[in-house]
């Protein structure tokens, strides 16, 4: 497992791995088995995925279009503005 | 309190976009928490902490995000609270779209912790170099898509409009994990107050990891309720007019000039 992440690193933070020729020579030249030397080099992200035993599908969202917490003190708001208005009524 | 937190940016691209201090703050960690985009970078982070807790078993299908959320936020100031030293990684900016690391640090420091954010590469710093927009050159408006349905708006149509999250357009009840054509038909009809639907507008994923290509479709605006979208699909519209001058405010600016050189004079 480790073998594919160093070599995923290594073609994310070299910047002389752009060009498919230093790709292809890296994944060809790699202790990898052949098998997964292929679904690299067809850039089978499944496969890959596959082969690290990694989460198939991911969550992605981690914001909500409302706030749970802004709506919760909104009414906070407005209980105590009703709570106020009812004092100032029982006191006229 | 000898417990603290930090929530850094693991940035967009496996080891590519995190920063330094992000990688050192997860190497000193007692724990780590983790919500990544993608099921490789899970496994990358594996390998640099044996202490990590995946965030991503609280979602669940037709479950309200904002349930998940706060028992994300619960779970990792549990940790914070039992002295330990806690580091929460989150895909891209930890701080950018992303209410969790935000809530966190909030309730630690209102309690007494350390708590600090440390930025990473976003999806939004992704889109400007991907798509090799400037925001600065007519100005950008970002959105989180249902947000923008939602409520009124004041849209500026000479400026970018980014529309984040738009897979999940319209979704009231936060348990969706991709709303259908029916809710972007309700996008369309809204956007086309300020566009034409032929207007060309452009689908966005940035890469998450080496060998799997950017995301860069451009279509008309139209044809966005059939469109392939997913969780991580941004929406790029770009102005639909020219930037129109403030006569009124550059006669004033032109006025404090001329006193001025009257003055130098």
């Amino acid at each position: 497992m480790s073998n594919i992440i160093n070599l995923l690193e290594q073609l994310a933070t070299k910047a002389n791995l752009l060009n498919e020729a230093e790709i292809e020579k890296l994944i060809v030249e790699s202790q990898l088995d052949d098998t997964l030397k292929v679904e690299l080099l067809n850039k089978n992200i499944e496969a890959i995925k596959e082969a690290l035993n990694a989460r198939a599908k991911v969550f992605c969202g981690i914001f909500p279009a409302e706030d749970d917490e802004s709506e919760e003190k909104e009414e906070d708001n407005d209980e105590s503005k009703e709570s106020t208005q009812s004092k100032i009524a029982a006191n006229s | 309190m000898s417990g603290s937190l930090v929530c850094v940016g693991s940035g967009m691209k496996l080891a590519a976009h995190i920063t330094p201090i992000s990688n050192s703050h997860i190497e000193q960690a007692d724990v780590v928490f983790s919500l990544l985009s993608c099921g490789i970078t899970e496994k990358w982070l594996e390998q640099k902490h044996s202490n990590i807790i995946n965030l991503q078993d609280y979602y669940a299908i037709g479950k309200s995000r904002n349930i998940t959320y706060q028992e994300m936020v619960t779970a990792i100031l549990t940790e914070v609270r039992l002295g330990r030293k806690v580091v929460a990684v989150f895909y891209g900016h930890p701080g950018v779209f992303a209410c969790v690391a935000h809530r966190a640090i909030k309730i630690a420091i209102d309690e007494g912790y350390t708590a600090l954010m440390e930025p990473g590469v976003s999806a939004a710093d992704c889109l400007f170099a991907d798509l090799l927009i400037d925001p600065g050159k007519v100005g950008i408006q970002h959105y989180e898509t249902s947000q923008f349905m939602f409520y009124k708006r004041q849209l500026d149509p000479s400026a970018y409009l980014v529309l984040w999250q738009v897979g999940m357009a319209g979704d009231k009840s936060l348990g969706k994990v991709v709303t259908d054509k029916r809710y972007r038909k309700v996008l369309v009809d809204l956007l086309a107050e300020n566009y034409s639907l032929d207007h060309q507008v452009t689908l966005y994923e940035a890469a998450t990891i080496p060998l799997e290509p950017i995301r860069k479709e451009f279509i008309a605006l139209k044809e966005l309720p059939d469109a392939d979208v997913s969780q991580q699909t941004t929406l790029v519209i770009p102005p639909s007019r020219k930037l129109e001058k403030n006569g009124l405010i550059l006669k004033y600016l032109n006025d404090i000039d001329k006193r001025y050189l009257q003055l130098v004079k």
